[in-house]
């Protein structure tokens, strides 16, 4: 049952209970506010954020600090009596003990309850509540907290120095906050994913899938690669995912895209791609060509093979040449090996090649070669060089290999090219053994003879007759040619293009006759007398002369022919060639580095162009490291201008600019240093001239 | 009486003061000395001037400027001021304290024109003294380093060269700034390059006198290069040819040929003597370049202009490597491969190689395989490179660089038309500018050669008009600038003042029908490289009869022009009615008259 004191009891200490939390919440929001001041000077200030968003983190961080501080205010009305006690020592205890005896007024008698009730009224109608808790110093806390907040949203931030439309743009431009990517190699590799946020550069296998997880202030993000464009998928709120696979360098160029089609400063990330290297494979023993009397013997085989991800398999494979003239027999077949793994990547085989097992007889061969494939699926399997082993027929002389070894022999042989390798012979023998000389000389004279047989057939094979045979090689039929005397005294061959190219054809098989006895000296003297025939046959009347038959009539009307009398000059028109199209994109970037850097103040639209430059610096060659290196910069550049830091995007535009100075520098010719003048060219003729006249 | 005289002598007064009588007559007065700032570097040195302007004050009518009539000349600086020739005698210089400056820039050498397909090489000569620390030169096109060279100085005192490239992007003047600093800012120094870009290209004609492989090739080389306007013919027959642009007729038609800056010829033994007639007017009266590119070893009508050489024929089983005698500006070290070469046993006289082949391994002899020598004002490079087209590969040899660069130098040092000279291209408003300015076709003509030799008669002469002012993109307005004769036949030279306002300006010289021009730019404070001159200029005050002094001893200076100053008295006109006073004895006769009329009782 409650007295009128009771209740006067009662609402004095809810009063006081209500103050004390309305004055503890204002100093937790007061803390907050300060906090986030703080936080504005020290870390908005030098970024361009959402205004709004600014205003948000403020009141999260008000509602935190009330909630924070309110959790260690004074909750029960015992604290409350006790507190009020404290504050005022007269009470003497009289209200904690009537405030005991609130809810427990059996514990005394009645009267005395009623007493000490009596009292604690007649105390609480004496306190005042603004004395006992004042107010105003909460007040000031929590207001001068808000004047702190407001001056550090106010102040001007360090983004000041880009024009006020900056700041607008940066609450309307969409932007990329993050990106995580995750590199899964393709899976033969066996090789780990590997997972890397906000990278500059990205180097993967070829064949890797690249997982893109975008944060954006966007719409819609868009990823536009070397291979073209796509759309990422939006995953969460502000997320963004999508897949690629590369396997060229490239870039990958992320762009934020509000809905009203605002676009946002591209993100660039440079991609550099690693081909999976074909396998290594080669013959090790014996990795030559050999040639042996009989076949009574067998060769024991090494074979090395290594590839940079791992190998899949190494066979030897060999091809039986049986047969002579135009009937040769050809059967194929592989020879077990004995394969030791050091590792994935490495490994070496052993093996047997009986020769007797084949059957072979003189004149025979075998070629044998290794072939290594790795686990790239689809990839083709590596030959190394084939060898051959030979069963020497008496007399004659060694084929040459039956697969084509290196890339410059793939191209046609010419007398230049068996001048080189001649050259090259030379240079080489004093480190080759006398015989391996004379194997390669036989080779040349091989080929030697290929190009003359070019130029026999050339001249309608009546060469044929004259040096059919080896044995006759070496010299023209003198009969012949004594019997085309007749002819150069009437003037019908004073086509010389035509004896010149016969006496570059005498000069070849002097020059076979000379490889064929390992006499490589003497053979580069009639080599090179055979190539300035072939120049002067084809420079001086350029009209070889040589019996057509029947079926070989030559049709005039097809051909570029005429009547002398009617020769006019032929004029072609001058043309300018065309500019180099990297040199010029090149040249282009760099204007636009110098364009962005040399604005009296960084342009709003700074950071995109910059990124838009990083984008087409490696669209002229993504593979280039240089300019992997200044697309880098450019992109760096582009996110301190997207900061707001001027003077940290102007240095890293210095250096994508020297940079590309450097590029520049291979591709373009100096210009010529600062001419004489007029008067000490004249003069240096005058003293020329006056050092040649005789004294006087 | 009295009352009257005094009223006389107040009219008087006044009617001199309305009539302002006007008195010459010999003066003498404080002598005028002339003060020239000229440092080496772009530094202020204001306090150092102000310091030297009040030490003569006392003596002495001090202006800043170098006039003929001055007393006496004091230059304060380090180094040689320019137009000294207009410096009054006697001349003092104060040297400042050596403030050892840490970095210097001391010369710039950059072409003053290029192509736009070209890129610049900028040489700077850069002195030090700051061992130990690092040396940062950089290359600026605005605000943008276009190009950086950092090394670390080893020695306390030295000068190196650096060359840094500029590649244009666009055509016009354009001002580039380099910067050299040890570390800091505040030891840096900078001066500026002036570099005018044009869209211009070497007008070049490649004549074979019959087809051959090393003129082939070449020509192919140098066609595929933008910087070049290729003309060509090959005589593949009797009065047959293969034409491709607009070749001359024949050589001995100069004036079609005056517009090419080269000429390359293949088999030059195959040319007749009226064609090498023509060449040599080519090389005497254009001051072209004639490229020669033998294929063999043969005798023919050019003997005429290399005179009788005797030449050495070799070949080689391997390539042997032939490297540029002088690595130019720049980093251009491309270089052939030849086999069979040939090469003068002895060079001519003055005669200069350009690139060489190394002979024998252990003698290590070195052969010019492309040489150069002089005819006239005229240039001919001569190749005995027989078949280094052959290895023409670019992974074998730089065959098409080595030419394109060869081709293009060879270009270049044929004179243009007008050949326009200033001592700086860089200049503060109103200072003056000295220009020259040659004619090539009277500077080359007969008459010029015949004077050279004193043969000239009577009748021969030469006529040639010419015309300059100073104009601008920004401005409408020209102004002339007087041209005179200098002695020289096709030689002018003239002075100008730098327009007031600062900006980009081009002199503008016609002659006839021919115009070109060279830019200069004005600004407040433009930044010149320059070499300390300290002994020169003490040299040249002692010529001058005076004598160098430090700063510390800056006193001696005022009493040394003192005594060596011819005091002088000159007229001067001077208005004795123009002193104000005169109001005084004025008003003063006029007050006595009245207070003397005053006493008598007269009002």
């Amino acid at each position: 049952m409650s007295s009128p004191d009771t209740t006067t009891l009662r609402v004095f200490l809810a009063r006081v209970q209500t103050r004390v939390a309305v004055r503890c919440a204002m100093q937790g929001a007061a803390a907050g506010f300060a906090f986030v001041g703080v936080l504005e000077l020290a870390v908005f200030r030098s970024h361009v954020i959402n205004i709004a968003l600014r205003v948000g983190i403020a009141l999260v961080c008000v509602v935190i600090g009330a909630l924070a501080r309110l959790a260690f205010v004074v909750r029960t009305r015992q604290e409350i009596a006790r507190m009020i006690e404290r504050a005022v020592p007269h009470c003497r205890n009289v209200l904690v003990t009537a405030e005991e005896l609130l809810d427990a007024s059996d514990r005394v008698k009645p009267n005395v309850s009623a007493l000490v009730q009596q009292h604690a009224a007649r105390i609480v109608n004496l306190l005042t509540l603004s004395e006992l808790l004042p107010m105003r110093p909460s007040l000031i806390a929590f207001g001068t907290a808000i004047v702190l907040w407001l001056t550090a949203v106010l102040l001007p931030s360090s983004v000041q120095e880009f024009p006020a439309a900056v700041r607008r743009s940066a609450v309307v431009t969409p932007s990329v906050r993050t990106v995580r990517v995750v590199i899964t190699p393709p899976a033969y590799s066996a090789l780990p994913p590997v997972s890397t946020r906000d990278p500059m550069r990205i180097d993967a296998l070829a064949g890797s899938t690249i997982a893109l997880t975008v944060s954006a202030d966007a719409d819609r993000v868009t990823v536009e690669t070397v291979r073209g464009m796509q759309t990422l998928v939006r995953g969460g709120l502000r997320e963004y995912t999508g897949n690629l696979v590369v396997d060229v360098d490239g870039f990958i160029a992320i762009e934020p895209t509000l809905a009203g089609d605002a676009r946002g400063v591209k993100r660039l990330i440079g991609v550099s791609v690693a081909p999976d290297r074909a396998p290594h494979v080669r013959v090790s023993a014996p990795g030559h060509d050999m040639r042996f009397p009989d076949a009574n013997r067998t060769l024991a085989l090494s074979v090395n093979a290594d590839d940079d991800l791992g190998l899949a398999s190494l066979r030897m494979r060999y091809t039986k040449v049986s047969g002579s003239g135009e009937r040769f027999t050809f059967t194929d077949g592989e020879i077990p090996l004995d394969v030791a793994r050091r590792d994935s990547r490495t490994w070496t085989a052993r093996g047997t090649l009986a020769l007797g097992a084949l059957g072979l007889s003189p004149g025979d061969m075998v070629v044998y070669r290794a072939i290594a494939a790795d686990r790239r699926p689809g990839a083709t399997p590596i030959e190394s060089d084939s060898y051959i082993a030979e069963i020497t027929a008496p007399g004659a002389v060694a084929a040459s290999g039956f697969a084509i070894d290196n890339d410059q022999d793939r191209y046609a042989l010419s007398e230049q090219m068996v001048i080189l390798k001649t050259q090259r012979l030379l240079a080489r023998r004093a480190t080759i053994s006398a015989e391996a000389f004379a194997a390669d000389a036989a080779d040349i004279a091989t080929e030697q003879r290929r190009v003359r047989a070019e130029f026999v057939f050339m001249m309608g094979g009546e060469m044929a007759e004259e040096i059919a045979s080896d044995a006759s090689m070496a010299e023209l039929d003198e009969t012949q040619e004594a019997e085309s005397e007749g002819d150069l005294a009437a003037g019908r061959m004073a086509n010389r293009g035509r004896i010149a190219l016969l006496r570059a054809i005498r000069s070849m098989s002097r020059a076979s006759t000379a490889l064929t006895t390992a006499d490589a000296t003497n053979a580069l003297g009639y080599e090179k007398d055979a190539l300035m025939q072939i120049e002067r046959a084809f420079s001086r009347t350029r009209i070889i002369l040589r019996a057509l038959t029947a079926r070989e009539r030559l049709d005039m009307t097809r051909r570029l022919t005429g009547v002398l009398t009617t020769v006019t000059r032929d004029v072609r028109q001058q043309r300018a060639p065309e500019p180099s199209a990297r040199v010029v994109a090149l040249r282009s970037a760099l204007a636009g580095i110098a364009g962005i850097a040399n604005a009296a103040t960084l342009a709003f639209d700074a950071a995109a162009r910059a990124s838009a430059l990083a984008q087409r610096v490696l669209q002229i060659d993504a593979s280039s490291k240089p300019l992997q290196e200044v697309a880098t910069r450019l992109t760096e550049a582009s996110n301190e201008i997207s900061r707001g830091r001027a003077t940290s995007a102007n240095a890293l535009l210095d250096s994508a600019a020297v940079g590309l100075g450097a590029v520049l520098r291979r591709d373009v010719f100096s210009a010529p240093s600062a001419p004489r003048s007029l008067q000490l060219h004249a003069l240096d003729g005058q003293l020329v001239e006056a050092r040649k006249r005789p004294p006087e | 009486m009295i009352e009257r005289v005094l009223r006389l002598t107040a009219l008087l007064i006044g009617m001199l003061a309305f009539l302002d009588p006007a008195i010459t007559s010999d003066r003498a007065g404080k002598p005028e000395v002339a003060l020239v700032s000229s440092f080496s570097d772009a530094r202020g040195h204001d306090e150092l001037m102000i310091r030297t302007e009040r030490a003569l004050a006392k003596n002495f009518a001090v202006l800043r400027a170098p006039f003929a009539r001055a007393a006496a000349t004091v230059v304060v600086g380090d180094r040689l001021p320019s137009r000294t020739e207009t410096l009054a005698l006697p001349l003092f210089a104060v040297l400042p304290d050596q403030m050892d400056a840490v970095v210097r820039i001391e010369a710039v050498r950059a072409p003053r024109t290029s192509s736009s397909e070209s890129r610049l090489p900028i040489a700077v000569v850069v002195h030090t003294r700051a061992r130990g620390r690092v040396l940062t030169v950089t290359l600026r096109q605005g605000a943008l380093v276009v190009d950086r060279v950092v090394d670390t100085l080893t020695t306390t005192n030295s000068t190196r060269e650096v060359v840094l490239s500029y590649m244009p992007t666009a055509v016009g003047t354009t001002v580039l700034s380099v910067a050299a600093d040890v570390g800091d800012t505040l030891h840096m120094a900078t001066t500026n390059v002036v570099v005018d870009i044009r869209d211009t290209r070497w007008s070049v004609l490649a004549f074979d006198a019959r087809p051959s492989w090393t003129s082939t090739f070449v020509r192919r080389a140098i066609a595929r290069d933008r910087r070049f306007a290729v003309s060509s013919r090959v005589v593949t027959s009797r009065n047959i040819s293969t034409d491709a642009g607009n070749p001359p007729r024949a050589f001995d038609d100069v004036a079609a040929l005056l517009r090419f800056d080269a000429i390359v010829i293949g088999a030059p033994e195959s040319l007749s003597a009226r064609d090498i007639q023509g060449l040599e007017r080519y090389l005497r009266q254009r001051g072209g370049s004639v490229v020669l590119l033998f294929d063999h070893n043969a005798l023919g009508a050019y003997t005429t202009l290399l005179g009788n050489i005797e030449w050495s024929k070799s070949s080689s089983a391997t390539s042997l490597p032939v490297v540029r005698s002088r690595r130019t500006v720049g980093d251009d070290t491309s270089g052939l491969r030849v086999t069979e070469f040939m090469s003068p046993i002895q060079l001519p006289e003055r005669s200069r190689s350009i690139a060489d082949v190394r002979t024998g391994a252990d003698t290590g002899v070195l052969r010019a395989l492309v040489w150069r020598t002089a005819v006239g004002a005229g240039r001919i490079l001569v190749s005995g490179a027989l078949d280094a087209w052959r290895f023409r590969d670019p992974s074998v040899s730089g065959f098409d660089r080595f030419w394109q660069s060869v081709v293009a130098e060879a270009a270049d040092a044929s004179p243009s038309a007008i050949e326009i000279r200033t001592v700086t291209r860089s200049t503060t408003p109103n200072e003056w500018i000295d220009l020259s300015v040659t004619l090539r076709e009277a500077a080359l003509s007969d008459a010029a050669a015949l004077s050279h030799l004193a043969l000239m008669s009577a009748r021969a002469f030469v006529r040639a008009s010419v015309s300059a002012n100073i104009t601008s993109h920004a401005f409408s307005s020209r102004v002339a600038v007087r041209l005179w004769p200098d002695g020289s036949i096709g030689g002018f030279r003239g002075s100008f003042r730098a327009p007031s306002v600062v900006g980009h300006y081009y002199i503008a010289v016609t002659a006839g029908d021919m115009l070109d021009s060279v830019p200069i730019v004005v600004a407040s404070a433009p930044a010149v490289a320059s070499a300390e001159q300290r002994e020169l200029l003490r040299s040249m005050a002692i010529a001058g009869g005076g004598f160098a002094v430090d700063v510390s001893q800056l006193d001696s200076v005022s009493s040394a022009i003192l005594s060596a100053a011819v005091p002088t008295t000159r007229a001067a006109t001077w208005h004795p009615m123009r002193s104000a006073w005169w109001l005084v004895p004025f008003a003063l006769l006029l007050s006595a008259e009245w207070w003397l009329r005053r006493r008598r009782g007269l009002a």
